[in-house]
């Protein structure tokens, strides 16, 4: 575990050095302020894109603040999901094809501190992005519709970062078995894909899912009390040590000397 | 219509919409190779607004 340290801080470097630092925080946070942004001008909106007979009333009910973040998590659940599957799909396989990573091998540096420097750099930008562009939503939404409480807000964040964890692992553990960027994104999101539209189906059957996870965070900002929560946050929490697991087991079968 | 529209409220998400716009654009002229032509990165960076920069940083930049 020694490496460690240095390997998190080349990953640091390395995501310094390609931008991903700049510009994910920033498309979350244009991300986030969208959302209530549009639900507060929807009115205009409307009126703007026409097509109204003439003299119709738009009376929309204002949403409430509960409402609104709900909606933002829901961006998350897709646009933000796509985003962080894109983002993190080549940092594997970038330093196989360019060949940086027989530099690594010849190193005293295990499959585990490679694999964990990896998800632990990924994952605290993606908690930094993710937090600070949703206090941002709720900053706005506190201001155009009703003040949410502090304490439903980092309920959801809390349950929504530990979804992040598994995301991260599940990018990382498909990346050390393909080798294209595009195959790597299409797996991660048909298996996520997968997974939601079994939830959506038969929610009865996949109460253990972590896609649930996502559900429950919405839940969070509008209710104290949410439905089964330790059963999907125990199953994320093992499959993702499972996924990281499997990555590392599977690093340790590559052929260094070729492709 | 104009008028009714707070733009104070609105002026955070311009600003980083500039930003993103013109980091993308440094980022690009700086690198001395892109995958495509560089003209057409520039295009699409200053076109399509906020898809264009993350299509550059996803898709764009060249892996060395």
């Amino acid at each position: 575990m020694s490496g460690m340290q240095v390997l998190i801080q080349k990953e640091w470097l390395e995501s310094m050095r390609n931008g991903k630092w700049i510009w994910l925080p920033i498309a979350f946070a244009i991300l986030a302020m969208s959302q209530p942004l549009t639900m507060y001008y929807m009115p205009q909106l409307l009126e703007i894109a026409g097509g109204l007979p003439e003299g119709a009333v738009i009376d929309i009910p204002a949403p409430s603040g509960e409402e609104v973040l709900s909606g933002v998590l829901s961006q998350y659940t897709f646009l933000g999901t796509l985003l962080f599957v894109l983002a993190a799909m080549n940092v594997i396989v970038h330093e196989r094809n360019n060949g940086s990573i027989i530099f690594i091998s010849v190193r005293p540096v295990s499959a585990l501190s490679y694999i964990l420097s990896k998800w632990i750099s990924l994952l605290v930008l993606y908690l930094i992005s993710f937090m600070i562009s949703f206090v941002i939503a709720w900053y706005y939404t506190n201001i155009l519709f009703s003040m949410v409480s502090a304490a439903k807000l980092f309920g959801s964040i809390g349950i929504y970062s530990i979804w992040l964890c598994f995301l991260v692992a599940l990018v990382l553990s498909v990346s050390t078995f393909l080798k294209s960027n595009s195959s790597i994104a299409g797996v991660s999101i048909g298996i996520l894909a997968i997974l939601a539209l079994a939830s959506e189906l038969a929610p009865v059957y996949m109460k253990w899912s972590p896609t649930q996870l996502q559900s429950q965070a919405v839940q969070a900002l509008q209710q104290t009390i949410i439905s089964d929560l330790w059963l999907p946050i125990t199953v994320t929490v093992l499959v993702t040590i499972f996924l990281l697991c499997l990555a590392i087991w599977r690093m340790k079968q590559w052929d260094y000397s070729g492709h | 219509m104009l008028q009714e529209i707070n733009w104070s409220l609105l002026m955070p998400i311009i600003v980083l919409q500039v930003i993103l716009m013109s980091f993308a654009l440094w980022n690009c002229f700086k690198e001395e190779a892109v995958s495509g032509p560089k003209w057409m990165w520039v295009f699409i960076i200053i076109v399509i607004n906020i898809i264009g920069p993350i299509l550059y940083f996803i898709a764009g930049r060249k892996n060395k």
